[in-house]
């Protein structure tokens, strides 16, 4: 099928997911950086799996134009994940099981399909041993799906951060006429936009696990095979650092309950937590300078995202030029 | 407001593109992929041990500095 009717009814889907969730008023859950604790539906989840799905049935995995296995992990995985997060949304599912079906999942995958073709990423070059491909697919999508977890505490920077990053795949897809990755990354780049409007300061709906988890799988996807892996891993590097100093930091992975607080709110002004064994996030060090509310921290969020993504740019547009991409 | 997240990331950042800089030279003059594995390994341990000591030591200035 024709892409722009398959993006056209994709868009549709997620949107009448998203009147659904708000219209329902079901699995809400509170804002705890709002006066009054507003209660928010949190199955943001649905709109990307209402996207990805009907894109893939629209589409058939035999017209996505990339390598077939490739095509199954890249569309598959969000909604396996996603689904999990649903059901971590309602029930907590224990860390460990997220974590290795993040992993497992993608590699039963490839190890039952086969037929690997080689990765590429600018600047570092090919990779084409099959056992090189595996650990390569179950370092970044065990990363990236929980790394983009990790960061979901205010308002918006999820659903933000995935459209900035869907901004250089998106220029080069256009540039060179290339057809699957305008829809690899429109995948991720469409229910972004829908969750944006919804989940943006002050959120209507939140994301939930089932959101990030499937926000995860497909900028996981992007990383491997889009051809810009390098480049989508640096607009991400505050999702890295962010994951990085909460696993250090808490020594292991750990569910966000379990957590020390890196952060504790008086007044609605967000403070960072200097109690010794206090998990070191983002968070903490955007609030360590000088306390604010959520919306003062959501800018300092955008702040950085938009940091990394105008040195991202200008790197792309080097490689481009001397068609190191 | 951000200046300690901000110079975090921004150097997290250069530090990263330094790091896939060097391994790409390396994939290039040696092209073994277990060796390259290695390499990415310790370039991303290195990494990480440096981006969370500048992290520590930055909150521990602006304790320092109330």
């Amino acid at each position: 099928m024709e892409l722009p009717i398959v993006v056209a009814s994709s868009t549709l889907a997620s949107i009448i997911a998203a009147y659904v969730i708000l219209k329902c008023k079901c699995a809400l859950a509170p804002d705890v950086h709002k006066p009054n604790r507003p209660l928010i539906p949190k199955l943001g989840g649905l709109v990307i799996l209402a996207y990805v799905t009907v894109s893939l049935a629209l589409t058939g995995l035999g017209g996505l134009g990339i390598n077939p296995t490739y095509g199954i992990v890249f569309y598959t995985t969000p909604i396996v994940l996603g689904v999990i997060g649903l059901v971590d949304d309602f029930t907590n599912v224990h860390e460990l099981l997220r974590v290795g079906a993040s992993v497992l999942y993608p590699l039963a995958v490839l190890v039952i399909m086969g037929n690997f073709d080689y990765l590429y990423f600018p600047i570092i070059g090919h990779f084409s041993n099959p056992i090189v491909v595996a650990i390569l697919t179950i370092a970044v999508y065990g990363v990236f799906s929980n790394a983009i977890n990790m960061m979901d505490v205010v308002n918006g920077v999820v659903p933000y951060s995935m459209i900035l990053t869907s901004i250089i795949p998106l220029a080069y897809s256009i540039i060179t006429s290339n057809v699957a990755l305008l829809q690899m990354t429109l995948t991720l780049l469409v229910p972004s936009v829908v969750l944006f409007a919804l989940n943006k300061y002050p959120a209507k709906l939140f994301n939930g696990n089932g959101g990030t988890y499937a926000l995860g799988a497909l900028v996981s996807g992007l990383i491997l095979y889009s051809g810009l892996g390098t480049l989508i891993l640096l607009v991400m590097v505050p999702y890295v650092v962010n994951g990085l100093l909460i696993v250090v930091s808490s020594r292991g992975i750990k569910s966000r309950e379990k957590l020390k607080p890196s952060t504790y709110m008086n007044n609605y002004v967000i403070y960072p937590n200097l109690d010794e064994g206090s998990t070191l996030t983002l968070m903490k060090m955007i609030v360590i300078d000088e306390p604010g509310d959520e919306g003062k921290v959501v800018r300092g969020f955008y702040m950085l995202f938009n940091m990394v993504t105008a040195l991202t740019i200008l790197l792309f547009i080097v490689l481009y030029l001397f068609r190191w991409v | 407001m951000v200046k300690s997240a901000l110079y975090l990331t921004v150097v997290s950042w250069a530090l990263l593109l330094i790091g896939m800089a060097i391994l790409g030279a390396i994939a290039r003059v040696l092209g073994n992929p277990w060796l390259l594995v290695a390499v990415g390994i310790i370039i991303v341990a290195a990494w990480s041990v440096f981006v969370y000591d500048m992290a520590r030591g930055l909150v521990t200035k602006r304790v320092r500095r109330r």
